[in-house]
């Protein structure tokens, strides 16, 4: 039988295969897959990190955010967290970024905010 | 500063493996469009029903997530490769308690409906499901692999645990026995 096979048939098939090449998943199972890929990604989250992080999230908007907070203010702001936390675990979040103190001193993320804190005077 | 959807299209898959292990979703759902497809395709051709090919997809979606933790950028294996091994593996257990596996390389076909048969219900990808279908297993899934998703001849073969050799001698040997299958179906298939 796989003697009587022509090019034609050969061409069929190849236009048949590049067909099922085009073959593409249901919008809902890709919402699926994504959805399984969050909730693995949210079950390996060290949760005490996110937890913190909203926190401060939550008290620099009481305040108005970074930019509302006078020097003085600011500095008592960095001072509550340097008093509160280990800086080997805080968290910050400056302008929605989330930022890490490192156990061997400050990122450059904070040194830039330590900066800004200079442009705001009034220290 | 998070990346841009650029900056993650220019990484490999190994790259946005780390970076969804370190919580980046974006890195997941560019793994997914890349990844899934290919995936979906696998099980679909193999298993010849819709609906198992997307719990087969889902399920190996899932082993990946699970696995980037440990994934490394200098590992043995490309994301791809191993996505593809793993859905060849669900898919022969899926077959297996179904009755529907035909052994592993030149066993009698399956008991599956004729192409013809599939033909008159639903089309040409059912036609093509049907006649995979009477090919044994492990031809079927190097047919797929080679003449669909288009890998090479050493990527096969790592993925279905064989030599180059018995790749090139499946495919060769699968490609015409689909058209054999397919044989009776050319005023439906558009030639003939």
């Amino acid at each position: 039988m796989a003697e009587d096979i022509d090019d034609k048939a050969l061409d069929a098939l190849d236009a048949l295969l590049a067909e099922a090449a085009r073959d593409m998943p249901t919008p809902a199972l890709r919402a699926r897959v994504l959805a399984d890929g969050v909730s693995v990604a949210d079950a390996a989250a060290p949760a005490p990190r996110q937890s913190r992080a909203r926190e401060w999230r939550d008290l620099l908007d009481g305040f108005g955010g970074w930019r509302a907070l006078s020097g003085v203010t600011a500095a008592g702001v960095m001072g509550l967290a340097f008093g509160l936390y280990a800086p080997g675990t805080v968290d910050l979040v400056l302008d929605g970024r989330l930022m890490a103190l490192s156990d061997g001193g400050v990122t450059p993320d904070i040194e830039a905010l330590l900066l800004a804190m200079e442009d705001l005077g009034d220290v | 500063m998070k990346d841009t959807d650029a900056d993650l299209d220019a990484l490999e898959d190994d790259a946005l493996m780390v970076l969804f292990a370190r919580g980046d979703v974006d890195a997941a759902r560019i793994l997914t469009d890349r990844l899934l497809p290919r995936v979906y395709r696998h099980a679909a051709r193999v298993l010849g029903d819709r609906t198992e090919a997307e719990d087969i997809a889902q399920e190996a979606m899932l082993r990946l997530w699970r696995a980037a933790p440990d994934w490394h950028l200098d590992g043995p294996a490309r994301p791809r490769t191993w996505l593809y091994r793993v859905t060849a593996n669900l898919a022969v257990d899926r077959l297996r308690r179904k009755g529907r596996a035909v052994g592993l390389d030149d066993d009698v076909a399956s008991t599956a409906p004729s192409a013809e048969a599939q033909l008159q219900d639903a089309g040409r990808m059912a036609a093509l499901d049907a006649a995979l279908a009477t090919l044994p297993e492990r031809q079927r899934q190097a047919v797929v692999l080679r003449h669909i998703e288009g890998l090479g001849n050493a990527e096969i073969a790592t993925i279905l645990g064989i030599g180059v050799e018995a790749v090139e001698s499946l495919t060769a040997r699968g490609k015409r026995a689909l058209a054999a299958a397919l044989a009776d179906q050319k005023e439906a298939l558009g030639y003939g």
